[in-house]
Formats: structure tokens, C-alpha cells, sequence
């Protein structure tokens, strides 16, 4: 049954709108809803890995581990031939230390802005990462060599350089909110929206991106590109959608943030899971998180089914839209 | 609200630790007298009795009165000082005293005993004197056998002032009145035959009186505690305990005496103040001085005293060196809260956790805007520094060695400056924590070539922002001497935390950095 819970009133603007804290995501949903136990696991891109292929999700392929510096000789090696990959430290956070390189020569890689980055420098940022310098709580930490994935032609349009990718907040299997994280010129290629991306939240009964926001503020054209970022389909939106909704149950975590790449031929791919997604998105769609979440959390059970939850998270989505546009009472 | 059973049990335990830190708190400051201010100062009279003796060659006993607490105040403190005497103090009703003993004396010796007292602004009243019927009946007696004129005169005298008067107090008063003015009446008591008393003496004159009126009164010796005396003089007076309260009354002014502090020395009117036996008495000397400690030594006089040995677990019995260490250590948690409240109910993020509270706790001995500059100055420095090793692609533990070296480096040069330009910095500068910013540096350069200089930037403010603020919290007078007075205070400090750890409320940045975000457009159409 679904109860649809819109915030009480109150004097408090934000809590009217239904914005999430993060003191409250910390606490009634990080602390709540995501054991202890399991952080470790989804903090370690091998380890998530590991667990997303076990449960038939696509992943990027991986090329290498890096574990000691000895191990630096033979990737270099398989480098040289292919140097289309991602250097990213296992337990690195909100995109830290990862290293996109586009092409390879003798003397080094290529990043996507043509700059060529020399054997040394590539091994300085390798032994960087093992140092522990980008990981979580510091420590030594590995290298994780994948494939770089090539995005879906659709985004030619919005995005520059860089690969976009889908963010997904996922509350007990149901997606509760979504946005489209688009690099820009300013961003270096990164998709991140501390570096200057721009994301675009959207719809989760069409894929269509409803709001865009650059630096926290509103924009209505991308930055470079100047093409409108309202009504941007993001392609295979049913495909990514389900993705998502499958993690559900591949973790024991019960509130998680999903990052997934839309492959030009593999389709939809996971690229991260975050244990403490970020409170961003809500800028991004102009829309608090907590009508969606709340009304997820009052369901009595969730469906087994990832395809119902998808239908379920499209309902919610439409209750929200209704309470927020004011149309009809929700019911 | 509804509450979750975490919240609920997160209430009861904060609930009962500020119950428990209050309770101390409170039991401290009301009964063992802790000041919660720094400036309360405690009046304190010592009073040293001197005497000194001749031996004859046998056994010797010296008896000395001791002097009692004046009102209002409390004995804190008795030194003795005899040496060769075997020494004991007794209490009696008549008041205490000091029993010096030794079997073969020959020679001289000087004997002293030293009373420390503390003004306490509530004492219970001292006990009444015993033997007050007594004294009223052997008045009565002797009056009676005295020839009918002395008498006739004496029950005049009382009829007089009994008519001037409603109660024994008042009675008192005027017949004290009368007995110092009227200097007929004087002279005929003077010249009174009543076996007994000398009614020549003032004091000893009045007490009869009183007596024969059927009023507790007694000739009390003691010493007027007004001003520092080497050799204070003796002087007596009557003390009337009448419907329950005890009034002094000085028989040479006639007036009942208030407000004056008077250390009373023996209860039995009559007794010697210094009594020898198989010794002479050649010399005695009262000194009183008066002198202000701070409220804490008195609470700690008092508490030795007074209090269960728990009451004296507190940081003064440590020794001063380690005092010093738990003044700053004891800051630590209230500066480290002042940043938990900045973080979880302003929003503002900084480098660290507890980054900013070290800064502070260091600012605490630069000074402020001294302390400011040195920060800036070597995270800037530090920073520019450390780019360069960058181009060296250094691993991150010799890197971080090399910006430590750095920093140390930078805190010499600029000490150095400041001495030769004759601003001191001095020993300050030792408890800049240099590990802390080497670890500023390195995190701020990360951020800086990860996230752009806009987020370091962000963070470095919030770091300095909360540094001062927290520096501004621990540098305040009152709270430095709470902490350390009330170490319990701790526990009221975990029970803020854990509420600040429970609060799932918005932060105030939120507000700003969500403007933008509306609530739903029909309540948005019902408010216009």
C-alpha cells in the first residue's frame, strides 16, 4: 500500500519544502538504514565490484590491479598497447585521485584535454594511491586499472569531454531521486559537481532532465555548449533505472547513491557506489528528497521485483509532482 | 514528535549526566562553599596567642584559652607550636583550650597557637553556654543577702529599665544604658556591700544585674578582630542569649554591639585566659592579622575540614605543574564542543576534526591577532613550499617529513624575526601544534589540486572561522575557572555532545545553500 507522506507543516522553510539535512541523512537514514559492517565493502571499488558482477550488474571491465609498486612494470606494459583507461585508488571518495587517460605512447598517457603526462608523473600518481593519499581514513590503498568507458552518443549534445554519468539516490531498492551529472570545460572533464559540473536532475517517470544548477545556481544552457539542459533525454532510461533498482539488492545497504555510466555499446554500467551520497541532487532538481523518502520508508514491504520497484518509484514520483505542483490532492 | 528508541535512550542518558554533573556542581558550590566566580575573595583573621613560661624544675601544665570563631565565621585552621610539651586541645562548654604538658620543665619556653578564620556567609549560630539558670540563681542569692538599701537600689535600677523596655533584650539594653550614664548609680554600686561580685567592675556590675533580672547573661574575654595588632589588647564584655538569640553588649558604651567581630576566649567569666601550673607565666601576646585569600582556598580549607574524602578529589590537591597541564587539558572538550556546535548547527566544514580546536588552544598563548597572522603566514608559506616537492614527485610519508621540517623551520625563522624586532613570541610559539598544520598544508594542497582553490579556500576560512571561535570560548575568564573548579562540568559537555550528535535538524548554511529550493505551489498561491 502506498501512503504518501508529505512534509507536516511547519514554520521552517526548508522542512516545508522537504529538503534533507545532512545532520538528518547522517542520522535517520546513513546510521539507520546502512550497517556499519558493510561500509567497507562499497568504500572498496574492487570489493563493490566483485559484488555487482556476482549479482549479473555490468561493471567496466578491469584491467589491473595495482598492489605494490612492483606491479607499476607490467601495467605499464599493457598500457603502452591500450591506454584507453582509468587509473582510480580503490578506496578513493567523490572522485578523488582518478587519472582518465584517452591514449598511450612510449613516453606516457594522454589525458582527454591532449596533455601528455610522462611514465614518472603517471607512476608519481600511482604511488600516490598506494600511499593512501586520495583513500578514505588514509592508509595504504591499491589501484584499480579499468577500461575507459566511451559515453552514449545521445550526450554529445550536453556534455564536453569527460564521461557524464547518472547519480541515483536509492532508498530500500526504490529509486528516490535522480540527476545527470554533465562535464564542462571549467570541470577538466569531470563530472563532479564540486569541480564545476553541471547537473541536471531528472525525472523519474521519463528520464527527461526537469532543472539544471552549475556552482549551486540555476542555469538554463549548458556553459560551453549552449544547448538548453531542460528536456534532455538521458538514452536507455528504463535500462538505468533498473540497474539501479537491482542494487537494491545486491547490498545490505538500505540508502545508497548509485553512479552509473550510459556505455555507447554496453549500455547502462555501474560506476560507484556511495554509502554516503551527497546532498547536491537536491539542488539539482530544485526538490527536497524527503516526500519521496519518507513515503518509501512508510512502505510496509518493498516488492521482490526490481521492475516493480521501478513502477513504484515512478508512482511516488508522480504523488510528489502532484503535491508539489499543487494538482489534485495526493491521495 | 514522536521519538525513536534511540533518541529516547540518547535523552534519558544526556538527562542523567547533567543530572549527576549538576548535582555535583550544585553540592560543591552550596556546601563546600566553591566560588563560581573567580573573583570572590574570603576574609580570614589569624589569631596567634603567645605565651610564654619559666619552669621550676617539676612538672608543668599550661592551660590556654583558645579563641572561638567569631559570627559568621569558621575555624579552618590550628597550628601548635610547643615545643618539648606534650599538647592536646579540649573543648568544653566554656569554650576550647589548649593543654600543654611536661613532666620536668626547667627554663623558658614560648608556647604558641595560631587560629586561622574563615568568613562563611551561612554558619549555623555557635551553641549557647551552658549554666545559664545557674548563674541567675547564685545572683539572686547573693542580692538576698545583701542589706535592704543595696537591694531596694538594684530591683530600682531593673523596675527602671523594665519600663523603658517590652522584651529581655531591650531590658538589657537600658539597664547597660543606665549602668554606664547614670553616674549616681555608679557610685552607689560601687559602694554596695554584695558578697561575690566586683561591682566596681564594669562588665562583672552589668552581668550581675542582668542576672538578678532574671536574664542569660555572662562576662565574655576575648579579642576585638578590627585591624592587624602585634599586640592586641583583652577586652570583655556581656553577652545576653535572650528569646533564643545571643546579644553582645559593650558595658562601657551601654550599646549593643553590631557587626563587630569578636573572638570570644572563654565562657566561664572568671577563669584566667592563660592558667600555669608548676610555671610562671612571664610574658603573653595576642597578634591578629587579617588577610584575603581566594574563594578557592577557603573552599579547600573548608572541605578538608568538613568534607567526605570524596569532596577533595578535585585538580587543586595536584601539584601546581600538573594543575597547569590539566588548565589547558581541561579546556580541551569545551573547545572541541564549541566546534561540534559549529559543525553540526552552523554547517561550517573544516579541515580535521579537531584541527581548529588545537589552533585555538594554541592562539590561547600568541594572542589573537598574532595568532591569526602565524597560522596564515605558515599555512601560506607551507603551501607554496610544498608545490615544489610536487614537481619533485615525492612519496606522501618523506613529503609529509619534508613540510614538517618546513614548518619548524618557518616557526624559527619567524621567532627569530620577532626577537631581533623585539616582538616577543617567546615560549607561545612551542605550543603551536606543528604536526597539526603540517597536516593542514598537506590536506589543503590535496583539496586544492582536487577540488580547486574555491574549496580549500572554503575550508581553510572555516577552519580559522572555527578556530577563533573556539579560541573565543576557551579564552573566556569564567569559563576557564568553572572547568577547572568543576571538572564535572565534562559531563554536562558529553551530554551536549551527544544531543549534538542526535540533532537532525537542518544547519543554518542549509538554509542558504537550499534557498532556492521551494515548498509546493498551492501553499505558495494560499499565502499570497
Amino acid at each position: 500500500m502506498l501512503r504518501f507522506a508529505p512534509p507536516a507543516p511547519t514554520l521552517n522553510r526548508l522542512a516545508r519544502a522537504g529538503v534533507l539535512g545532512l545532520n538528518s541523512r547522517n542520522l535517520d537514514f546513513i546510521a539507520a538504514h546502512n550497517p556499519r559492517k558493510a561500509l567497507p565493502l562499497v568504500d572498496d571499488k574492487i570489493t563493490t565490484k566483485e559484488m555487482a558482477v556476482e549479482a549479473g550488474i555490468a561493471v567496466p571491465e578491469q584491467l589491473a590491479i595495482i598492489r605494490h609498486h612492483g606491479d607499476f612494470a607490467p601495467f605499464r606494459k599493457v598500457a603502452e598497447e591500450n591506454g584507453d583507461l582509468v587509473i582510480k585508488p580503490a578506496r578513493g571518495s567523490q572522485g578523488g585521485g582518478i587519472f582518465v587517460s584517452v591514449g598511450s605512447g612510449a613516453s606516457g598517457l594522454r589525458k582527454p584535454s591532449g596533455k601528455l603526462v610522462g611514465w614518472d608523473g603517471v607512476r608519481f600518481h600511482v604511488a600516490n594511491i598506494l600511499a593512501g593519499m586520495y583513500s578514505l581514513g588514509g592508509g595504504r590503498d591499491r589501484a584499480l586499472i579499468e577500461e575507459r568507458l566511451e559515453p552514449h552518443s545521445a550526450f554529445e549534445k550536453v556534455a564536453l569531454g569527460g564521461v557524464p554519468d547518472v547519480r541515483l539516490i536509492v532508498f530500500r531498492g526504490v529509486p528516490a531521486m535522480a540527476m545527470l551529472r554533465l562535464p564542462t570545460a571549467s570541470s577538466d572533464g569531470a563530472a563532479n559537481l564540486h569541480k564545476g559540473g553541471v547537473g541536471a536532475g531528472v525525472d523519474l517517470r521519463t528520464g527527461l532532465t526537469n532543472h539544471a544548477v552549475m556552482w549551486d545556481r540555476p542555469i538554463d544552457r549548458h556553459p560551453d555548449l549552449q544547448t538548453p539542459l531542460r528536456g534532455f533525454q538521458v538514452p536507455l532510461w528504463e535500462e538505468t533505472m533498473l540497474l539501479a533498482a537491482r542494487l537494491g539488492d545486491a547490498t545490505p545497504l538500505g540508502y545508497l547513491g548509485v553512479d552509473i555510466v550510459v556505455d555507447e555499446e554496453r549500455g547502462p554500467v555501474l560506476l560507484e557506489i556511495n554509502a554516503r551520497p551527497g546532498m547536491a541532487i537536491q539542488i539539482a532538481n530544485a526538490a527536497g528528497l524527503r516526500p519521496s523518502l519518507e513515503t518509501i520508508g512508510a512502505l510496509d514491504d518493498v516488492p521482490a521485483d526490481p521492475a516493480a520497484r521501478i513502477a513504484l518509484a515512478r508512482e511516488i514520483e508522480e504523488q510528489v509532482e502532484k503535491w508539489r505542483t499543487g494538482e489534485g490532492e495526493p491521495t | 514528535m514522536r521519538m525513536s528508541s534511540r533518541s529516547l535512550q540518547a535523552f534519558v542518558i544526556v538527562a542523567l549526566l547533567c543530572a549527576i554533573g549538576l548535582a555535583i556542581m550544585i553540592y560543591k558550590v552550596t556546601v563546600l562553599g566553591f566560588p563560581l566566580l573567580k573573583e570572590q575573595r574570603a576574609e580570614i583573621w589569624t589569631v596567634e596567642v603567645q605565651a610564654t613560661v619559666e619552669g621550676q624544675g617539676g612538672s608543668a601544665t599550661v592551660t590556654v584559652a583558645l579563641p572561638s570563631p567569631p559570627d559568621g565565621f569558621s575555624l579552618v585552621d590550628r597550628d601548635v607550636v610547643a615545643p618539648d610539651f606534650g599538647e592536646r586541645i579540649e573543648g568544653g562548654p566554656q569554650g576550647e583550650v589548649a593543654i600543654f604538658e611536661r613532666r620536668r620543665f626547667d627554663g623558658s619556653a614560648t608556647l604558641f597557637v595560631l587560629s586561622r578564620f574563615f568568613r562563611v556567609d551561612s554558619d549555623a549560630p555557635r551553641p549557647g553556654v551552658e549554666g545559664g539558670a545557674e548563674r541567675i540563681d547564685t545572683a539572686r542569692a547573693q542580692l538576698a543577702a545583701a542589706p535592704a538599701f543595696d537591694r531596694d537600689m538594684v530591683e530600682e535600677l531593673i523596675a527602671r529599665a523594665r519600663s523603658l523596655s517590652v522584651d529581655q533584650v531591650g531590658l538589657a539594653r537600658e539597664a547597660a544604658t543606665i549602668l554606664a550614664t547614670d553616674n549616681a548609680m555608679i557610685a552607689a554600686l560601687d559602694e554596695a556591700q554584695v558578697d561575690g561580685p566586683d561591682l566596681s567592675d564594669p562588665v562583672r556590675r552589668l552581668v550581675f544585674v542582668l542576672n538578678v533580672a532574671g536574664i542569660d547573661a555572662r562576662r565574655v574575654a576575648g579579642l576585638d578582630l578590627v585591624a592587624d595588632r602585634r599586640r592586641a589588647p583583652v577586652r570583655a564584655w556581656v553577652e545576653v542569649v535572650a528569646d533564643g538569640e545571643r546579644t553582645v553588649i559593650d558595658p562601657f558604651a551601654g550599646t549593643v554591639t553590631q557587626g563587630r567581630t569578636l573572638s570570644a576566649m572563654e565562657g566561664a567569666g572568671d577563669a584566667p585566659l592563660i592558667a600555669t601550673e608548676g610555671a610562671e607565666l612571664t610574658n603573653r601576646a595576642y597578634s591578629i592579622r587579617q588577610s584575603f585569600a581566594s574563594g578557592m582556598d577557603r573552599a579547600l580549607w573548608l572541605g578538608e575540614r568538613n568534607a567526605p574524602p570524596f569532596a577533595k578529589l578535585s585538580p587543586m590537591i595536584l601539584s601546581i605543574e600538573a594543575q597547569l597541564v590539566f588548565q589547558v587539558l581541561l579546556l580541551l572538550p569545551i573547545g572541541a564542543l564549541a566546534i561540534a556546535c559549529i559543525r553540526q548547527l552552523i554547517g561550517i566544514r573544516t579541515f580535521g576534526t579537531f584541527m581548529p580546536v588545537l589552533i585555538a588552544l594554541a592562539f590561547r598563548d600568541t594572542q589573537l591577532a598574532l595568532g591569526i597572522a602565524l597560522f596564515v603566514a605558515v599555512v601560506v608559506l607551507g603551501l607554496v613550499l610544498r608545490s615544489f616537492f610536487n614537481i619533485l614527485h615525492l612519496t606522501l610519508v618523506p613529503r609529509l617529513t619534508a613540510v614538517l621540517s618546513i614548518v619548524t623551520l618557518i616557526m624559527l625563522v619567524i621567532a627569530v624575526a620577532g626577537a631581533a624586532g623585539d616582538v616577543r613570541l617567546g615560549l607561545s610559539l612551542s605550543l603551536f601544534p606543528i604536526v597539526i598544520l603540517t597536516m593542514t598544508i598537506e590536506s589543503m594542497s590535496l583539496i586544492w589540486d582536487e577540488y580547486g582553490p574555491r574549496e580549500a579556500l572554503t575550508r581553510a576560512g572555516g577552519s580559522l572561522i572555527s578556530a577563533i571561535a573556539g579560541y573565543l570560548v576557551i579564552s573566556i575568564p569564567a569559563v576557564q575557572h568553572l572547568v577547572f573548579v568543576f571538572p564535572e562540568i565534562l559531563l554536562l559537555v558529553i551530554g551536549a555532545a551527544i544531543a549534538l550528535g542526535r540533532y537532525n535538524g537542518f544547519t543554518l548554511l542549509e538554509f542558504v545553500r537550499f534557498r532556492m529550493i521551494e515548498g509546493p505551489r498551492a501553499e505558495a498561491k494560499g499565502q499570497s
